[in-house]
């Protein structure tokens, strides 16, 4: 039978994780900063410097109705196939995050028919941000 | 002087105040409702009351710092008493709160509290608490003491009655949807609050608006009028009743929560109104109170339906 072990329960809650943070219409987003390998203005970098052609995430989670859409800031992202080129509207910086302030999805949220990248929330105050597995999207797309 | 005995009721959440108002009225107490410490304090020094209700988190001073006053308001006035003058009866303060952890429990306990109740309060366990309370203490005024016990035996015996008869009777919350009125059973309700901070989560059917955090717990919210196929347009101040069942929690946004009613199941009537097929399995039936038609939905099934589409993964 597994032990509590007060002490490393206390470690592991202590432990932080950095996420940068970015919007897709009106929804904000988090997944892994050290995924991140350059943030780039989309609309001043020549369409020939953007390889592999970018993916814009707005149609991946179905945003692409009513939507600002912007899509000018380019996130240029490690994935496990490589190096992927996403398109959201702004990246709203990098923060800190400990496991207190993660929550796994909610029933409702969490039927087969949401997109599988969402894995959970993380509690910023008073905003929710939706956590994504930026490594499952190209695998969503196929 | 008042005939019956009195409680006050500290609570910040409008809607919860007036559900449990309705609750703690219909056991025969005259209620004073109020939204702050700093109310309640005065309220204490002004009237004469038998028990308080006091919810903890309230904006500015909260219920374990009004307690504490409030005891020091009541030693100080001890002490002010004509000598060979019976003490006062000190107050019974019970705390209401949505913490169930013993350090929680001890604090208000620390601060002078009497009881405590997590919360949701239930008119079983309200009835319940105000049977041991009454027990181990008078009533703060001649003569009421006697009767609330007589009508106490009274509801326990009819409680007593009915048992194995369980589904004689449906405690129902009622709430509004555009111009109709709709119940589900009272069991299935936690908490009443104002429909705010709704954060959208993309790709979520229409009848799922989204999430909100409360104290720290993600819950998803489900738009009733679009469950059930209503074309109303929502109200301006929304409320969403916290519902439980089976451990799963879901916020459900209605247009206003009314009332608490108790009706014997004999008065549910299998539906008239013609509802879609899809909807028809959420309705249990309906039933009139006064001229008001009550449409009376069946929580379980809802919750289990594939709209809801609940452990599906």
């Amino acid at each position: 039978m597994p032990m509590n072990n007060p002490e490393k329960d206390s470690e592991s809650l202590a432990q932080t994780f950095e996420i940068i943070l970015f919007k897709i219409a009106d929804f904000l987003f988090g997944a892994p900063a050290e995924q991140i390998s350059r943030i780039l203005n989309g609309e001043k970098t020549k369409p020939e410097e953007l390889s592999p052609a970018p993916v814009d995430l707005g149609e991946i989670f179905l945003l692409q109705e009513g939507a600002a859409v912007d899509r000018s800031c380019l996130l240029e992202v490690d994935t496990r196939t490589g190096l992927q080129l996403f398109r959201v509207d702004t990246a709203e910086g990098f923060t800190n995050l400990n496991l207190s302030q993660i929550r796994k999805l909610p029933p409702l949220i969490a039927s087969k028919k949401m997109n599988p990248s969402f894995w959970g929330f993380a509690l910023l105050g008073n905003r929710i941000v939706c956590l994504v597995d930026l490594d499952n999207l190209k695998a969503n797309q196929e | 002087m008042k005939d019956k005995p009195t409680v006050l009721l500290v609570e910040d959440n409008p809607v919860s105040l007036k559900v449990i108002s309705t609750m703690i009225a219909k056991q025969g107490f005259q209620v004073d409702p109020v939204i702050s410490g700093e109310e309640a304090m005065e309220s204490v020094k002004q009237n004469t009351y038998d028990v308080i209700f006091m919810d903890i988190e309230l904006p500015g001073m909260n219920g374990l710092e009004t307690s504490k006053r409030i005891r020091k308001w009541e030693a100080d006035q001890s002490t002010s008493l004509a000598p060979g003058a019976p003490p006062p009866i000190p107050l019974t303060i019970v705390a209401m709160t949505a913490h169930e952890s013993e350090e929680s429990k001890q604090a208000c306990l620390d601060a002078g509290m009497d009881a405590v109740e997590t919360k949701p309060l239930r008119p079983e366990k309200l009835k319940k608490l105000i049977e041991n309370l009454f027990a181990k203490k008078p009533f703060r005024k001649d003569g009421v003491s006697s009767r609330i016990a007589g009508l106490l035996e009274k509801e326990k015996a009819s409680l007593d009655s009915k048992k194995g008869s369980k589904s004689n009777v449906r405690h129902l919350i009622v709430f509004t949807l555009g111009k109709e009125k709709y119940a589900l059973d009272l069991e299935h309700l936690k908490k009443v609050m104002w429909a705010e901070n709704i954060t959208g989560v993309p790709g979520l059917p229409p009848h799922i608006l989204g999430i909100i955090n409360i104290r720290g717990e993600i819950i998803s919210v489900v738009d009733m009028k679009m469950l059930l196929g209503l074309q109303f347009e929502t109200s301006e101040k929304p409320s969403i009743m916290i519902t439980s069942a089976h451990g799963i929690e879901t916020g459900l946004l209605v247009d206003s929560v009314d009332d608490i009613v108790d009706l014997p199941a004999l008065s549910i009537d299998p539906p008239m109104i013609t509802f879609e097929k899809e909807y028809l399995d959420f309705i249990d039936g309906e039933a009139r109170i006064d001229e008001t038609l009550l449409i009376v939905l069946n929580y379980e099934k809802i919750m289990k339906s594939e709209m809801m589409d609940v452990h599906k993964k």
